[in-house]
């Protein structure tokens, strides 16, 4: 089950809760907080959502974004370290 | 049918009756509606919502009082339900439950004992009972009782009312003042308790008398009034808060309209009635007042659907223009209105 922390401060949310509006704004439906995100955050954030792995998701944002295999890579590990709690 | 309201000011820290007016509007517009006014100032009287309008005794004046005056509200208009939107009314009609029945009247009340004990003086028992979180609560009758409890409790804490009021008290030269000032407004006793940190969440629902939920509505307050009342708010689909809920009213077996307080995890406060911003679940297909009435006469009720996560409302005020003729009018007792 993949949570994320620190979307809402401490407390882990769950993915399944998470709705993203317009590609660039998140609502946690749970807590009934929101926030304003990055087009490339939304895309990773839907991409977990569905559930794809880790590595696919690198290999799909290298793609779409146009970036090398390393820099994805960097970008994608990054932004999980920042608000992915895996368990 | 008509149907009397009462808790029609709208303002810094509104009360509910003008949205509950409004809720019962959406589906009875042919209704009758009577506002209960204690002031002639209350701003639900002057916004078109009322038919007519009559001044009240205050509670404090008992039950008596209260059945003299809905006696002579009869005489032209024959009530069928009251529907009151004040804490501190609803003992009177508690007096006068057979009375009330007597004269066919309907009023919304849960039984007296689930009231006593969703009471600031007993939530923490409660809280206990349902396994629901309540801050740390000292019950205290003297200022000497006040200090120790605030000693022990620790700063910064709140003060409350026994029916309304929390003042924040954050050093002990400032507990004597409210102390005496909360006993005074409304008695004793006084509620010591400890401050809270976190999101405010209010949930608005009713309840069967058995046990269960008819309907329920979350949300998360976005923006707050400087008396902390919600001004804007989220709808929420939040299962921890859901549970807590349904555990609470369970073990109350609550019958009628409530709203529970949250901060964070914990518990605040449970209201005996809807909040000011029932109208808001009203337009998006949850209507309580509605189903409130529904139950009063006793007519089949419509399941009602859970709120959409992500609705929100946000409060907005206007100027409503009048003359002093309507000021002097009410002021003599009553009250005929144009909607």
């Amino acid at each position: 089950m993949v949570k994320i922390k620190n979307v809402n401060g401490p407390r882990p949310v769950h993915l399944a809760n998470l709705k993203i509006i317009n590609d660039n704004f998140l609502l946690d439906i749970c807590s009934g907080k929101f926030h304003r995100i990055s087009e490339s955050a939304a895309y990773i954030i839907n991409e977990l959502k569905k559930q794809t792995p880790i590595k696919t998701i690198i290999v799909n944002y290298s793609q779409r974004y146009s970036v090398p295999r390393t820099i994805a890579e960097r970008d994608v590990e990054l932004f999980l370290n920042d608000i992915l709690v895996i368990q | 049918m008509i149907i009397a309201v009462s808790g029609l000011h709208r303002g810094d820290n509104p009360q509910p009756g003008p949205s509950v007016i409004q809720s019962i509007r959406r589906k009875f517009v042919a209704a009758t509606i009577i506002g209960l006014s204690y002031d002639p100032l209350e701003s639900g009287l002057y916004s078109g919502d009322c038919d007519a309008a009559y001044l009240m005794p205050y509670p404090t004046k008992g039950p008596r009082a209260l059945l003299e005056r809905i006696d002579d509200i009869c005489q032209t208009h024959r009530l069928d339900v009251i529907i009151p939107c004040l804490d501190a009314e609803i003992p009177n009609y508690f007096e006068l439950t057979n009375k009330l029945k007597l004269r066919k009247i309907k009023v919304p009340l849960p039984t007296k004992k689930a009231f006593d004990r969703r009471s600031k003086v007993n939530l923490k028992k409660l809280g206990k009972t349902a396994h629901v979180q309540v801050p740390r609560t000292i019950v205290v009758s003297d200022l000497e009782a006040t200090y120790r409890a605030c000693e022990e409790i620790g700063y910064p804490l709140y003060l409350k009312g026994r029916l309304y009021g929390a003042v924040r008290i954050t050093f002990p030269a400032e507990i004597a003042p409210v102390f005496h000032s909360l006993m005074s407004i409304w008695g004793g006793p006084v509620i010591v308790q400890s401050v809270v940190d976190g999101d405010e969440y209010d949930v608005m629902g009713i309840g069967d008398g058995k046990g269960k939920l008819l309907g329920s509505c979350a949300i998360r307050k976005m923006m707050l009034t400087g008396s902390g009342k919600a001004f804007a708010g989220i709808v929420v689909s939040n299962p921890d808060l859901q549970e807590k809920t349904e555990r609470i009213i369970k073990a109350l077996k609550w019958w009628g309209p409530f709203e529970l307080e949250f901060v964070g995890e914990e518990l605040i406060e449970i209201n005996p009635r809807f909040p000011s911003w029932v109208d808001f679940p009203s337009q998006i297909d949850c209507n309580l007042p509605v189903m409130l009435i529904q139950m009063l006469l006793s007519k089949p009720l419509i399941p009602i659907a859970a709120c959409q996560p992500g609705s929100v409302f946000v409060r907005h005020c206007y100027d409503i223009a009048g003359d002093i003729t309507q000021i002097a009018e009410l002021s003599n007792g009553c009250i005929s209105l144009q909607r």
